[in-house]
């Protein structure tokens, strides 16, 4: 059971699937559409073949049921029950920002500022070493905000956490990367091997 | 590194369901013979296609890259249930700590999964058990056979290794008091070292770290925890650095950070773009699905593939694509490569031309070809798709038949 083929294999047969589907439904689709037909599949068969246990896969699907005019076809992928998830993980999401009330924000900034006191205290560092290292310092949380950005539902993800989820990521978009670049040639080729 | 590279081949050769199972069973000595030797459907197809496809085919057999990161990536994942539950054991040394990984990652993670760990709640360490490389932990297995036994000492092993080789790593969180004396002198005898555990039993995962402190350094536990914390954030970036390429060359989080935005922004664009090309070349010729499904999986291209076919590959897109409005869209669209527009363009006009040629043609050499494909693969590929291929197989040569002749009407 420890085999990224196998996590491979089950993204391609999901995108598959979801292809399939959503070509049934892209008659008269423009290109555009059919771009987000095709991204959209992909990145539910990604998020599905992933499992619940990433933030991200949730985070995605429900970046893709926030809007309305996907909802038929993720309906049709995921099935009536995955929709709803989906849905009420979207509304979750939108919801959560405000639910992080300000009581809770005071208390954890305090506590931060404290522990970030008491832990410059006890290191003791040096005051000419501190103007470097605070400037390194600024530029790391600049990436991290960006990244925190990047990556799908990881809002809220500090250090290890959002690193791990990062990886995760960038794993998974390999495989989709890699599985859509396959797919195409594959097309590609079956295609010209037809015409001959 | 050709043990890294064959095995690589190994991953990236394993395009055939029966591939998995010798895969899985054998050493990955496989190399690109057996690519060659072992798809003559898709060889056949590439012969047929001249010069795009052989192209396509190359660019993929070609890569080991992704499915080593992803072992990496499993290593590491198995490693984090020891660094959470305690660490023992020698790191072994630095010219055999990347054949460990891979051994014990492979070992050791499959351990880890029949062992009950208390801290296997870390959920997405069990997903990606998923990703622990099957063929590379057999094939390094011979190897470190011995010290691949006990699961967790492994994973630490390996862990160590890792820890190891960092430079801007501060003290390895130490073991516990047995194994401290000989930590220091680890970085000939690690082998040795790990069949000496073999006599050891497994100690069950403690649910705290034990942590020695270093002389001169403070004591007190925040200081303590953090080092901890830290050494994980830099063990994660050291994963992350396998997996990122070109971030080698780059020490310093900040540096690496940026590394690891910038690919993580490239791959976002390249799933668009693929995902855009992907919707361009084909949607509905499911017929072919059954070839989709085998070929694939089990290969990675490298990101140099993809202007390959940018160039080539949407001339032949045209031909099967069906729906006259698609291509009045094209011009106001995004689209990453200007050079992929210009080509469709062209092939665009050539097409509408020869398009008559196909749409007879069509629907007969798709269920001709479906077939073709089936029989081959039918047994090797285990998913029930013969119903989905029949009911396509069936409604898709009349669907396009008549869809081509609404067209014609349409256009012409």
């Amino acid at each position: 059971m420890h085999d990224p083929r196998r996590f491979k294999r089950a993204f391609m047969e999901r995108l598959l699937l979801s292809l399939q589907v959503a070509g049934l439904t892209s008659k008269s689709m423009g290109l555009r559409e059919r771009r987000d037909a095709v991204r959209l599949s992909s990145d539910v068969a990604m998020a599905s073949s992933r499992g619940r246990g990433a933030p991200w896969a949730r985070a995605l699907v429900a970046r893709h049921a926030a809007e309305r005019r996907n909802e038929a076809l993720l309906r049709r992928i995921m099935g009536g029950s995955g929709y709803e998830r989906a849905a009420a993980a979207a509304a979750g999401a939108a919801g959560r920002k405000e639910v992080r009330c300000r009581k809770i924000v005071r208390r954890s900034h305090r506590v931060c500022s404290s522990r970030r006191k008491r832990r410059s205290l006890a290191m003791a560092a040096p005051a000419a070493a501190s103007g470097a290292m605070s400037s390194a310092r600024r530029m790391v949380k600049g990436r991290l905000r960006l990244l925190r950005r990047l990556v799908p539902g990881a809002e809220s993800l500090h250090g290890f956490s959002l690193l791990t989820e990062t990886l995760d990521y960038v794993v998974c978009l390999k495989t989709q990367a890699a599985a859509a670049r396959l797919q195409t040639c594959m097309r590609c080729v079956s295609g010209v091997h037809e015409k001959l | 590194m050709e043990g890294r590279a064959s095995a690589g081949g190994g991953g990236g050769g394993g395009g055939g369901g029966d591939y998995i199972s010798s895969l899985l069973d054998s050493s990955p000595r496989l190399d690109f013979g057996l690519l060659a030797g072992g798809m003559p459907v898709l060889d056949g197809a590439v012969a047929a296609g001249a010069g795009t496809g052989g192209g396509c085919m190359d660019k993929f057999c070609g890569d080991p890259g992704f499915a080593e990161r992803a072992a990496r990536l499993s290593t590491f994942n198995g490693q984090r249930y020891a660094g959470a539950s305690g660490l023992f054991g020698m790191p072994p040394p630095a010219p055999a700590a990347s054949n460990g990984d891979f051994g014990c990652g492979g070992g050791g993670s499959r351990e880890a999964s029949s062992v009950s760990d208390p801290a296997s709640t870390m959920k997405d360490a069990n997903a990606k058990k998923r990703k622990a490389p099957g063929a590379k932990g057999k094939g390094k297995e011979p190897s470190l056979s011995t010290s691949c036994q006990v699961g967790e000492e492994k994973e630490s092993d390996a862990k160590r290794c890792k820890t190891g080789e960092g430079e801007k790593k501060e003290s390895p969180v130490k073991p516990k008091a047995e194994q401290a004396g000989s930590d220091s002198s680890v970085e000939d005898a690690g082998q040795k070292q790990g069949k000496g555990k073999n006599a050891k039993p497994v100690e069950p995962p403690r649910d705290y770290v034990h942590v020695r402190a270093r002389r001169g350094q403070a004591t007190d536990s925040h200081s303590l925890a953090e080092r901890v914390r830290r050494e994980r954030i830099s063990q994660r970036m050291k994963v992350l650095q396998d997996l990122v390429p070109g971030c080698n060359k780059v020490i310093g989080k900040a540096l690496m950070l940026d590394e690891i935005i910038n690919y993580v922004q490239s791959l976002q664009r390249q799933v668009e773009f693929l995902s855009m090309k992907l919707a361009t070349v084909n949607p509905l010729d499911f017929s072919n699905l059954p070839t989709l499904l085998h070929k694939d999986i089990y290969q990675a291209c490298g990101p140099s593939a993809n202007p390959v076919f940018s160039l080539e590959s949407s001339n032949s897109a045209f031909p099967f694509s069906e729906q006259g409005d698609a291509f009045q869209s094209f011009v106001p669209n995004i689209m990453e490569s200007q050079c992929t527009l210009n080509q469709l363009d062209l092939a665009l006009s050539q097409a509408t031309n020869a398009q008559y040629a196909f749409q007879d043609g069509t629907a007969n050499t798709n269920l001709q070809q479906r077939n073709f494909w089936e029989d081959d693969l039918q047994n090797v590929f285990h998913i029930d798709n013969g119903q989905n291929q029949e009911n396509d197989g069936v409604s898709t040569p009349s669907f396009h038949g008549q869809l081509q002749a609404d067209h014609m009407k349409m256009e012409f």
